[in-house]
């Protein structure tokens, strides 16, 4: 009977800490996953300001690789957003969160990138979050 | 997508508005709650706004999926359960500002901001006090006020209502720039 309630409470134990792992695990990033789709930033805008509906079915929550030039860096407290141009008025705007290794890197005006992350949808521009670069033009 | 095309709308209204205007693609959201059990923080860096000081009129625009969280789960719950962000993506603001506004430029104002909210598919009258300041340039705009989700129509389960305050902080923080 002893050795059954050990068994129940250690099964009990062991669901919460599953649980408990579950919930507490860090918001996971990009960096270790492989990238849904691969698309150049001009035609990732154009999709989305043509048909944003049809362009979520493609893109939204999907992790991809986007390809485009620098056209802005702009330092929000710790995050960096990086927008592509594409040369409308609108463009693809990169959010890199606190953890990434930007402040250690040079990215100019007119740079070519290749950046991975998370698409959250259109709004003006087609916005990423979690971003890390996979390559980038040496210089300009 | 008639919704979104309504709200474009007022954004490129205000954008269209007048000379004094000032616009940010990087603006800051962030909401927090604080209970015994739990401090859930969620911030957003891809906050769209436009000030325009000579029409007196403001709004702002973003996409909830942006809002990032610490834990994993606590995103997934917020987006598929609360926000419903896959059939309400965006959360918006347009309305008009009162106060002196006659200095700004020397110090920082403090001004009415009414208006209406859009969130969860619920338009809501909305005023709160905020700052703003122009510095070589820039205007920076502040406020902080509170939120209830049952205002939007966003139930929060049983379970997890003592991990979530029921009046939620939020903080707004921009950094605009004239539009050129």
């Amino acid at each position: 009977m002893l050795k059954k309630i050990i068994i129940f409470f250690g099964v009990v134990v062991l669901c919460l800490g599953v649980a408990w792992y579950w919930y507490s695990m860090p918001r996971r990033g990009v960096l270790h996953k492989t990238a849904e789709v691969s698309v150049p930033a001009s035609e990732l805008y154009d999709v989305y300001q043509s048909d944003e509906a049809e362009a979520n079915q493609r893109f939204l929550d999907k992790i991809m690789e986007v390809d485009g030039t620098v056209e802005e860096i702009i330092w929000v407290g710790s995050d960096v957003v990086i927008m592509l141009g594409v040369g409308a008025a609108g463009g693809i705007s990169c959010r890199f969160s606190p953890g990434t290794e930007m402040k250690n890197t040079e990215f100019k005006k007119g740079m070519k990138v290749l950046i991975k992350g998370k698409c959250t949808g259109f709004n003006i521009d087609v916005n990423l979050v979690d971003c890390v670069i996979v390559s980038k033009q040496a210089e300009p | 997508m008639k919704k979104w095309i309504l709200v474009h709308c007022l954004f490129v209204n205000v954008l269209n508005a007048g000379a004094q205007l000032y616009v940010t693609k990087t603006g800051f959201t962030g909401f927090y709650s604080k209970t015994p059990m739990e401090d859930i923080k969620a911030e957003n860096n891809q906050v769209y706004a436009a000030v325009d000081l000579s029409k007196r009129t403001i709004a702002f625009s973003m996409l909830l999926k942006g809002f990032l969280f610490r834990k994993e789960l606590m995103q997934e719950h917020f987006n598929e359960n609360y926000v419903e962000s896959d059939q309400y993506p965006r959360a918006t603001f347009s309305g008009t500002f009162s106060g002196n506004i006659d200095r700004v430029g020397q110090q920082a104002v403090v001004i009415e901001v009414t208006g209406k909210i859009s969130l969860h598919g619920v338009i809501k009258e909305f005023s709160t006090p905020a700052t703003i300041e122009i510095h070589n340039g820039t205007l920076t705009g502040k406020s902080n006020f509170q939120l209830i989700p049952r205002d939007f129509n966003i139930s929060i389960p049983s379970l997890v209502r003592d991990k979530i305050a029921r009046q939620i902080d939020v903080v707004i923080n921009i950094t605009c720039k004239p539009l050129k």
